[in-house]
């Protein structure tokens, strides 16, 4: 076989043993979901367009789509504020797959707060947020604007 | 008595033997009989021909080209029933055309048994895609907004591999210009460019098939221009997303002595 030929049968075995071995570079999984929930997050008002509370079966929706609403911003140096004078920082956690949202922060008046949120669904444009007490759920719907 | 008894026992067995020499002789003879007027053929497996890769390289007088283009991609997608944490409104990801990238790579061109011309090609490439989305409502409060739980790679960084049968098409002077039908499948691998979107879901397929069906035009055996139409064989994804691209490929190739 002549020498260019070798090369030729080289190369083609070359190429289909990259093809095989070669792993598209890859983050491990929860840290990827953080930095993607963060980064979907940040620098963004997000407004309140739906609630609704789920009493067992019961489900009521409050719509406030066109009205003067509740909003909360996120930003990239994981502080935040909202529409009620809350300023704080957050923390986006995974546990066991279940993304939650943390706030701790101080009112308008300097009283501590601080509230933890389930992120049922985040988006860059549409976030839904959850929280349970005394057996009942809120779900918030909000928009980035 | 003992002896007599020893004796006949003897007796016996001699003639017992006998018995069954006879009958396995005749039995022997049969089977020669049979043999002789059925005639029935000995088995044997059916012959199959075998094609030795390097036969294909070092008998078939190849050319070793260089080839360049660009290539312009879409994806299909439908997201069905995967579910994720994030969401993704159609409205903002939609881009339903075909998107330009690039590829570039080395290909040898032959004739095997001087009458079935092939080539076989490698290539690196960056593929970028628009994509279509089925959209499904997620949220039950607004079923105005199409959503998927799953984002398309705009772009991916691909290594191919194609084998392509050519046939000639009897079409203009063909001692100057050579019209080629092309058909074969291909094998396309991501390297990198993996965007978080993705590195989330870890929806992609390492290595993916297609099938390119496609013309090359060769202009005075020095140079061919050719356009192939990929489509993905199966999803490019893992299921439950069903993701199918569909790519077309222009270009020019040249053989690398003309360079080198």
């Amino acid at each position: 076989m002549k020498k260019t030929n070798t090369h030729i049968l080289g190369f083609t075995l070359l190429a289909a043993f990259l093809m095989l071995l070669t792993p598209a570079c890859k983050k491990d999984m929860p840290s990827a979901e953080l930095e993607l929930s963060y980064q979907m997050l940040s620098n963004k008002k997000w407004f309140l367009d739906y609630a609704q509370t789920i009493v067992g079966n019961n489900v009521t929706t409050r719509n406030y789509l066109g009205q003067s609403t509740y909003f909360v911003v996120f930003y990239a140096n994981r502080t935040t504020i909202d529409s009620d004078g809350i300023k704080g920082t957050y923390t986006v956690t995974n546990t066991n797959g279940q993304l939650d949202i943390k706030v701790i922060g101080t009112t308008a008046n300097n009283a501590a707060v601080e509230y933890n949120y389930k992120a049922e669904s985040i988006g860059s444009s549409t976030l839904v947020l959850s929280y349970t007490s005394n057996n009942i759920i809120t779900k918030l719907y909000y928009t980035a604007k | 008595m003992f002896l007599l008894l020893v004796s006949a026992q003897l007796v016996g067995s001699a003639q017992n033997k006998s018995f069954f020499t006879n009958k396995f002789a005749s039995k022997s003879k049969d089977t020669s009989l049979i043999k002789k007027h059925l005639a029935v053929p000995a088995f044997s497996f059916p012959k199959v021909k075998y094609v030795k890769i390097s036969d294909l390289v070092a008998n078939t007088h190849p050319v070793f080209s260089v080839m360049a283009g660009a290539s312009f991609a879409k994806q299909v997608v439908n997201a069905g029933g995967y579910v994720s944490k994030f969401n993704y409104n159609v409205a903002d990801i939609q881009k339903d055309n075909y998107t330009p990238g690039f590829f570039a790579g080395v290909r040898v061109d032959g004739t095997y048994q001087n009458k079935h011309a092939y080539s076989i090609s490698a290539s690196l490439g960056k593929l970028s895609s628009g994509a279509n989305y089925a959209a499904n409502p997620q949220f039950s409060v607004d079923s105005t907004k199409g959503y998927s739980s799953f984002k398309a790679e705009g772009q991916l960084y691909v290594l191919n591999i194609a084998a392509h049968y050519k046939k000639l098409i009897p079409f203009g002077n063909q001692s100057n210009h050579q019209l080629y039908v092309v058909a074969g499948p291909s094998i396309g691998t991501r390297l990198f460019g993996t965007s978080i979107d993705n590195e989330v879901t870890d929806a992609y397929k390492r290595i993916f098939f297609k099938g390119d069906i496609g013309l090359e035009w060769n202009n005075r055996k020095a140079y061919t221009f050719f356009l192939h139409y990929q489509h993905s064989l199966g999803s490019m994804t893992k299921s439950p997303i069903q993701n199918n691209l569909n790519a077309f490929e222009l270009g020019v190739f040249t053989a690398a002595k003309e360079i080198f």
